[in-house]
């Protein structure tokens, strides 16, 4: 449980969250994972078009949602599922901490249930950088809790989504904001009009890394 | 970076030009590898191709271009929006 939200994987395909199988990746009934062929014929997995996830998630949940900075691990799941490393894909698949939908009734579940979206980065227009959290342990029961920007943490919360305690070798480290905008201005690449400056990313790159003004 | 790694040297506008153009030389590449790659490469590695690329075009822009414009904003082969 954290941030007062209990967290696990469905049984299967179907059921209300996530469930990671051998027959893929799926929130609900919405596969977050598709099959490719490769040169070779080889059938493999791979994540489907991340603004077609976040719109997916964001009618699950009717909040937001930008799946952006979980396509890296995302993809990593797709990689143990070839390998047919299936344990592996499903800790990571935890790992995401995706909260089973719905929230509790009322505007504490929704604001609950937006604060762990946030806290784990897949609440669209929110920088977790921006708004810290005391950590685990922290005096007067406040760990968890988002604390006061600027102020000192010693001893800084792991980011939850990304809790390298258990398998550290495979899952990334917080994603950065250059990891978040690469993500957001991906699909601008290959350049749409060709241009090989690629000049549309970067415009994006930019915005999105708040270099314009 | 450049700015980073040299403190607050003065990039002389001569060499702001250059360094300008070999990074832009840099991001042409890469984007060409993945123009040829896109009909070359079966899905899956084309898009962790596509996701390295994305990264390093966005470093050189974020760790090299930007130290250049903040000097030499007229250079900026995006002009301002």
């Amino acid at each position: 449980m954290q941030g007062g939200m209990w967290v696990r994987l469905a049984d299967r395909h179907g059921e209300p969250g996530v469930s990671c199988g051998v027959d893929g990746l799926t929130f609900g009934f919405t596969p977050m994972l598709e099959r490719a062929k490769t040169r070779l014929g080889q059938s493999v997995w791979t994540v489907r078009a991340p603004n077609e996830l976040s719109e997916t998630l964001t009618k699950a949940y009717n909040i937001a949602v930008d799946v952006a900075s979980k396509a890296e691990t995302l993809g990593r799941i797709a990689e143990r599922l070839n390998r047919n490393d299936l344990a592996m894909a499903q800790l990571m698949t935890l790992h995401l901490i995706t909260p089973n939908t719905s929230p509790r009734a009322g505007d504490a579940g929704l604001m609950t249930l937006a604060a762990h979206l946030g806290s784990i980065s897949l609440l669209k227009g929110f920088d977790p950088d921006q708004h810290p959290r005391w950590p685990a342990g922290a005096a007067g029961h406040q760990g968890g809790r988002f604390r006061p920007a600027g102020s000192v943490d010693a001893n800084p919360m792991p980011h939850p989504g990304n809790d390298t305690s258990v398998v550290s070798d495979v899952l990334p480290g917080p994603a950065s904001k250059h990891d978040r905008c690469v993500q957001q201005c991906l699909h601008l690449l290959p350049s749409p009009s060709g241009d090989l400056q690629s000049s549309e990313f970067r415009r994006c790159y930019r915005e999105c890394m708040g270099r314009l003004t | 970076m450049l700015s980073r790694m040299h403190g607050e040297v003065d990039l002389k506008r001569q060499f702001a030009e250059h360094a300008r153009d070999h990074a832009l030389k840099a991001i042409s590449e890469l984007s060409a590898l993945l123009v040829a790659g896109e009909s070359e490469m079966p899905k899956p590695e084309f898009q962790a191709l596509k996701q390295a690329v994305a990264s390093i075009i966005g470093l050189i822009e974020r760790d090299v271009l930007s130290s250049i414009y903040a000097k030499h904003g007229d250079l900026d082969d995006l002009g301002r929006p």
